[in-house]
């Protein structure tokens, strides 16, 4: 159990975190979101006083993080997966971090196996991808066997078959009753995988919700084709309905009846292709709850909502980050 | 703290670096001590000839055992390794507790080895040449110990130094070069304040008489300590006190 209360961090003038309080549960994997600047990864640090917040404090079954004897034994954490010194061997690095907190080295061993790293074991890190630096990052989070696992942006630089992986992991650490709490700044690679969110931005709480309740919220919306669709789309923006063009040509719209863009379309002589009620996606929810709170909101014109709808669900690929 | 030790020493000595300037270290000891040796001339003093053996080698090692030093912190901030040491560690003052302690002590067992390297090479050299010198004269085995300690020291130095500024390019490019000659250079132009400078002070450990010299032994050193508990403690503070990031 992770009680967070109240955290605040400035920097100068720039507030990153801003009175920030949730809860994270045991037994449950709890997705961390928020668009990249809004304050993850300081809330993190701030979690385990590696930053000294201005207000606040965090509880890990009731205690502050440097409060804890052996911290690495009950909260296990993946800030920065390149934090390796290039000149010693994965396995020495783990040693260290192993007796800093008297964990037998036979877990060394164990967690090499866990992350599938046992073959590079023996190597310097300096030749370490990307994914290998957070399959070692994860080991190194897993080495006390905690109860509580703190990971930021885990998927990172992962390949497809790694991120399934580290899924199907966060699933199981969770299963055993763990209390797992993992950042990202993309709903879709969360998705399938969290149970709860806490969703920020510029620092602040925007919502703290079991996934189903956030996706429950998301509203309906249309899609529609059509040849003239930037007229039909200032037209239905003229209503008060929201547009956005996606980047397969289509237009989603919310805030208007399919039946009412259809007799609109019909009164202006605008053909049709297609006129169909999707459910709004993930990712369009947490774009929509967190609007307003990006750091930058310029977003080239091809990549303009990936819109996941349940009937054609898209995967997004690294360029759409 | 045990556990911190242990940490902090698997890290010295998993890396190539601890050894490369280990092995440095002692060659240069034995190479500079035999070239000093090898001027000694008809007529010395036993303690000119004394003073052969030991004050040539720190100056040139103490740069690479301040180096060991200053990379204990600098490289966790270059590497951001400080992060997850942090992690296992975030009582920072026993941090700081453990990496003063395994540096100093490396810093000992390797300032005896280069001790005991010079002194070998400076008597052999001396003998074949036919001018012997006995050891077990006078200050000399103050002189010894006091060389010893002065890395230790020099060590420890390291470690405050890297843990003030964290940038091992700068800790590095800073403290070397004032090691090396920046403080004797400053000496030409104010003798009096030179004296009570870090390494002028801390040069009265390794000298093997003091007479004539301008501060006593135990003063030298404990300016030098002084001067090293300075930048230590200084370090530590700020260390307190800043985010890791």
């Amino acid at each position: 159990m992770i009680e967070a209360k109240g955290l605040s961090k400035r920097y100068g003038s720039k507030v990153a975190v801003d009175d920030l309080s949730f809860e994270v549960r045991p037994g449950r994997v709890t997705g961390f979101l928020g668009p990249n600047g809004s304050g993850k990864s300081t809330t993190m640090r701030l979690m385990l006083q590696l930053d000294h917040g201005d207000t606040g404090q965090t509880l890990f079954d009731g205690r502050p993080y440097a409060d804890i004897q052996y911290p690495t034994k009950e909260v296990g954490s993946l800030l920065e997966a390149h934090a390796v010194h290039p000149k010693i061997t994965a396995r020495n690095h783990l040693r260290a971090l192993a007796a800093a907190n008297r964990i037998p080295e036979t877990r060394i061993e164990h967690v090499f196996g866990l992350v599938g790293l046992a073959d590079a074991a023996d190597r310097h890190t300096g030749g370490f991808s990307l994914g290998m630096f957070q399959r070692l990052g994860l080991a190194a989070s897993l080495l006390g066997d905690p109860g509580t696992l703190i990971l930021d942006e885990p998927m990172n630089g992962l390949d497809p078959e790694g991120i399934h992986w580290i899924r199907s992991l966060l699933r199981q650490l969770a299963g055993e009753g763990r209390t797992v709490f993992v950042s990202s700044h993309l709903l879709a690679e969360m998705a399938e995988t969290v149970d709860d969110l806490v969703v920020i931005g510029r620092g602040r709480l925007i919502a703290q919700t079991p996934l189903d309740d956030f996706v429950g919220h998301a509203r309906q919306g249309v899609r529609v084709r059509s040849p003239r669709l930037e007229e039909l789309a200032r037209l239905l923006a003229g209503l008060g309905a929201k547009t956005t063009i996606g980047a397969d040509g289509s237009l989603t719209v919310s805030g208007a009846e399919a039946s009412a863009i259809g007799d609109l379309a019909a009164e202006r002589s605008i053909a049709l292709h297609e006129l169909a009620i999707v459910s709004v996606s993930l990712e369009e929810a947490f774009l929509d709850a967190t609007a307003g709170s990006r750091e930058y909101t310029s977003i080239p014109a091809e990549n303009i909502p990936v819109v996941v709808t349940e009937e054609e669900p898209v995967v997004m690929t690294e360029e759409d980050q | 703290m045990n556990k911190l030790i242990r940490s902090e020493w698997i890290k010295l000595r998993s890396l190539r670096t601890t050894w490369v300037l280990a092995i440095l270290s002692i060659v240069t000891a034995i190479g500079i001590t035999a070239v000093a040796a090898g001027t000694v001339q008809e007529g010395m003093g036993d303690f000119e000839r004394l003073d052969l053996l030991l004050t040539p080698a720190p100056l040139l090692v103490r740069l690479f055992i301040l180096g060991l030093g200053i990379l204990a912190f600098a490289n966790e901030y270059r590497y951001g390794t400080i992060v997850p040491t942090l992690a296992a560690a975030p009582i920072r003052l026993e941090l700081v507790g453990a990496k003063l302690i395994v540096l100093g002590a490396f810093g000992l067992v390797l300032g005896a080895i280069v001790t005991l390297a010079s002194v070998v090479t400076g008597l052999t050299v001396l003998s074949l040449v036919g001018q012997p010198v006995s050891i077990l004269d006078g200050e000399i085995p103050r002189a010894i110990a006091g060389t010893i300690a002065f890395y230790g020291i020099c060590a420890v130095l390291g470690v405050g130094a890297g843990l003030l500024v964290r940038q091992p390019t700068i800790a590095i490019g800073v403290l070397i070069p004032w090691a090396l000659f920046a403080e004797q250079a400053l000496g030409s132009f104010l003798p009096n304040l030179v004296t009570y400078l870090p390494f002028t002070a801390g040069a009265q450990l390794y000298a093997v008489t003091t007479q004539g010299e301008p501060l006593d032994a135990g003063v030298g050193a404990a300016l030098f300590l002084t001067w090293t508990a300075v930048v230590v403690v200084g370090g530590a503070l700020l260390f307190q006190r800043r985010d890791v990031s």
